[in-house]
C-alpha cells in the first residue's frame, strides 16, 4: 500500500511539474501577445541600472523615459523594484 | 505610470500620475482643459484674456484664479523685496518682450512700449484688493505680467487635483511641481537640464514634495537694436537683469515659491543670490554661471541623486 501511495505521489508530482511548466509558457507567451498587440500604448521601464543611469545623466535617457510622449497622447511607463530610476522630466528654463 | 504632454501658457507641458488605471487616465485628459481655462484668465498676450481686460480698465471683478495668481504674485514680491513683482509688464514690453514668444521668432512687428525705468517705479503695494467682491484694482499706469508665478501656480494646482487618481508630478514648462512621494513612496527623479547643452543634465534632484523651478536667460532671448534681450527683467534698472547667472534651480515648498526664488537668485547675481536662497531654510538651489561654472547652495545635496 505505501509504495502504490508513493508511486502515485510521484506520478501526480511530475504531471503537477509537467503543468506549472505549460502554464508558465503559454502565460508567458499570452501575455506577450496581449500587450504587444496594443498600439496606443507604450510601456517604458523607468527603473535602471546604474550603468544605464549614468547615460541618463547625461540627457540622452531623460528623452527616452518622458520627453518622447507625443502631443495630446498618454504613454504607459512600467515602474518596478528600487533600482535607480530615469528622470521622468527635467527642469529647464522656461520653453 | 501615465504621461500626457500638451502645449499651454507658450511652454511644453508634461502631466504623469504614479497609477496606470483608468481613473488616471480620465484625469490626466482633463489636465489641458484646466490649464486652457486658468491661460483664458491669466495670459497677457490674449487680448480677451481676464488680464488684460484688468490691465486695460485697471480695475476688474477677478475670476478665482486670477484673483488666486495676483494674491500670490504680491506674497512674491513681498517675500523677494520686490525683486520679483508682478507690475513690470511695461518694462517688459519696454525690453522688446511685447508679444509672445512665438511672434517674436516670427519677426512680428514691435508695439510703442512704455519706457522702461517708469514701468518699474510702479509701487506694487499699491495694487488694492477687496475679498468681499474679489475685485481688484491697479494704480495709475500699471500693468501685471504674472507669467512665472502663474506656471508655477498652474503646476502646483494641477498635481493636486491630479493626485485624486493617484500619486502625481506635473512639469509646466520646466517649472515641476509633486503631490508627494510616487506610488512606492520614493522621491521623484528629476533632471537638471543644462543651459550651455540642451541634451546634457548637470545631475538628478529627487523630490518627494514641493516644487522645482528654473529661471534662465538662456532661452527666452531675442535682439533688440542689435542688443541681445532677456525677459527676466530687474525692477532696480527697468531692464533685462544683467548677471553672472544664465539659469538658476531652486526647490521649494511650492511652485511658486521656486519659481521666485530662481528668479530672485538670478537678477541678484551668483555671490548674492546664493546667499539669498542659503537664507531661507526652506529653499535649495544650483546656480549655473555663464562661464560655464556651477554653484550648488548648502541644502542642494540634500536632492541631489548621488553618483
Amino acid at each position: 500500500m505505501a509504495s502504490i501511495d508513493t508511486s502515485r505521489r510521484q506520478l501526480l508530482a511530475a504531471r503537477l511539474k509537467s503543468a506549472i511548466a505549460t502554464a508558465a509558457v503559454v502565460g508567458t507567451l499570452g501575455g506577450w501577445f496581449a500587450f504587444g498587440a496594443q498600439p496606443l500604448t507604450t510601456a517604458v521601464s523607468t527603473t535602471a541600472p546604474a550603468a544605464v543611469a549614468q547615460v541618463a545623466d547625461t540627457g540622452a535617457a531623460v528623452a527616452t523615459g518622458s520627453q518622447s510622449t507625443a502631443s495630446g497622447s498618454t504613454t504607459s511607463a512600467a515602474t518596478s523594484g528600487r533600482a535607480r530610476r530615469a528622470p521622468v522630466t527635467s527642469t529647464r528654463s522656461s520653453q | 505610470m501615465r504621461q500626457l504632454s500638451f502645449r499651454a501658457m507658450g511652454c511644453q507641458m508634461m502631466a504623469a500620475i504614479d497609477c496606470d488605471d483608468a481613473q488616471a487616465e480620465a484625469q490626466l485628459a482633463a489636465a489641458p482643459g484646466w490649464f486652457e481655462e486658468w491661460e483664458r484668465q491669466l495670459s497677457r498676450f490674449r487680448p480677451d484674456s481676464d488680464l488684460a481686460r484688468l490691465n486695460a480698465a485697471g480695475q476688474l471683478a477677478a475670476p478665482p484664479a486670477l484673483w488666486a495668481v495676483i494674491g500670490v504674485a504680491l506674497q512674491a514680491a513681498q517675500q523677494s523685496d520686490g525683486l520679483v513683482r508682478p507690475t513690470l509688464l511695461g518694462a517688459l514690453e519696454a525690453a522688446g518682450y511685447d508679444r509672445s514668444f512665438e511672434q517674436i521668432g516670427q519677426g512680428a512687428p514691435s508695439a510703442q512700449p512704455a519706457p522702461a525705468r517708469a514701468a518699474a517705479d510702479i509701487d506694487w503695494r499699491q495694487i488694492a484688493r477687496d475679498p468681499r467682491t474679489r475685485s481688484v484694482r491697479l494704480p495709475a499706469g500699471a500693468r501685471l505680467d504674472l507669467g512665472g508665478v502663474a506656471k508655477g501656480w498652474a503646476a502646483d494646482q494641477a498635481a493636486r487635483q491630479l493626485a485624486a487618481a493617484g500619486p502625481a508630478l506635473v512639469d509646466a514648462g520646466g517649472d515641476i511641481a509633486v503631490s508627494g512621494p510616487m506610488a512606492d513612496g520614493s522621491a521623484w527623479p528629476i533632471a537638471i537640464a543644462s543651459p550651455l547643452a540642451p541634451d546634457a543634465s548637470l545631475g538628478t534632484l529627487l523630490i518627494a514634495r514641493g516644487a522645482v523651478a528654473t529661471s534662465g536667460r538662456d532661452y527666452r532671448t531675442w535682439r533688440q537694436g542689435g542688443a541681445e534681450r532677456h525677459h527676466i527683467i530687474d525692477p532696480r534698472t527697468g531692464r533685462p537683469a544683467e548677471t553672472d547667472v544664465l539659469a538658476a534651480t531652486v526647490v521649494a515648498p511650492d511652485g511658486p515659491s521656486a519659481e521666485v526664488a530662481a528668479k530672485a537668485a538670478l537678477i541678484l547675481g551668483s555671490r548674492a543670490g546664493l546667499s539669498w536662497i542659503d537664507a531661507r531654510p526652506t529653499l535649495a538651489g544650483m546656480l549655473v554661471l555663464a562661464d560655464g561654472r556651477v554653484l550648488r547652495s548648502r541644502r542642494i545635496d540634500t536632492y541631489l541623486e548621488k553618483e
